[in-house]
């Protein structure tokens, strides 16, 4: 699927819109400046992610995911480098930790620190198009970017919809994606829901 | 002394409550998911209830509606991420007495939870 310049520029304004919320709970959970790059959306296949983006060629990546269903189905992701997660975690807890690999403690403060964000833009969106979206809980996923992706839509055709982000805290150059995976059909939905705003 | 009740599946942030407001006198009784807050609840009978929405086992809304089955007076806060403007409305249609987004500030959940048992 081919956005149109119109329709890539109203999601990039309410990812924006989204982001900058994130960012604001961001900033409120470390207790520092929060800049967040303007994002860059593109829209791929399955087969083509990992061309797409080099930091998702990395074999672990220490994720976030949240299946949402309303008017449009899918799943979002908030994917760090495992060394960016980190920092982010001890930022939240205010803890230094020693060991490079992610413990349990350290998996459930960067879930509830993910779920924050992912709900800050997915309520964005279900604030801008005033439809309600049902989300499940958030959980932490590490290993490569196709393991965030349910089985059964894991098909080359899968349309995937990638916000490229930027956090940038405290100078510490904390990196993130935030990704979304539309179910078969879904992303037409959205766009189709964008239309409406636009009109 | 005030009963609480939290309810939340994040160690962090049942942590982050507790740490917001152990020193206010409260007795806090916490739970990981709506099931056992439920339960708690039934256990305690606490003055008021402190509840996240998405959680594994029953989640907020479904426990906000099990609590109103039984009191409809306790006071219930939801405190969740979720920033629809159609949840708060959701939540507020089945009873809860207010709607705090997290992250939350340690002022903002002291001043709902005074106005909370000051009405009381």
């Amino acid at each position: 699927m081919i956005l149109t310049p119109d329709q890539e520029d109203a999601i990039k304004e309410f990812i924006n819109i989204g982001a900058g919320h994130a960012a604001r709970a961001l900033s409120e959970l470390t207790e520092s400046h929060v800049k967040l790059s303007i994002p860059a959306i593109k829209v791929v296949k399955l087969a083509d992610l990992q061309k797409e983006n080099e930091s998702f060629t990395q074999e672990i990546l220490s994720s976030v995911r949240i299946n949402f269903k309303g008017f449009t189905d899918g799943t979002a992701a908030l994917v760090f480098p495992p060394a960016s997660a980190l920092k982010l975690v001890s930022l939240v807890s205010d803890e230094e930790f020693g060991t490079p690999d992610m413990d349990s403690v350290q998996a459930g403060i960067l879930t509830e620190i993910g779920n924050i964000i992912l709900n800050h833009i997915l309520g964005a969106i279900g604030n801008i198009f005033q439809q309600h979206l049902e989300y499940n809980v958030a959980n932490y996923v590490e290993g490569e970017i196709i393991k965030l992706i349910e089985p059964d839509d894991s098909t080359p055709d899968l349309v995937i919809m990638i916000i490229d982000t930027q956090f940038n805290l405290k100078d510490l150059e904390i990196t993130g994606d935030v990704v979304i995976f539309f179910k078969l059909g879904s992303l037409a939905k959205f766009v189709e829901a964008v239309e409406n705003v636009l009109s | 002394m005030a009963k609480i009740l939290v309810v939340d599946d994040s160690n962090f942030q049942r942590n982050q409550i507790l740490r917001a407001i152990k020193d206010d006198g409260y007795e806090i009784v916490t739970a990981e998911n709506g099931k056992m807050g439920f339960d708690l609840f039934e256990e305690h009978n606490p003055d008021c209830v402190l509840t996240d929405l998405n959680m594994p086992e029953l989640d907020g809304l479904g426990l906000l509606q099990l609590i109103r089955e039984k009191d409809a007076n306790v006071p219930v806060i939801v405190l969740s991420s979720d920033t629809q403007e159609l949840t708060q409305e959701k939540c507020k249609n089945m009873g809860a007495s207010d709607f705090m987004n997290k992250p939350f500030k340690k002022d903002q959940l002291k001043a709902v939870l005074e106005k909370v048992f000051k009405k009381e």
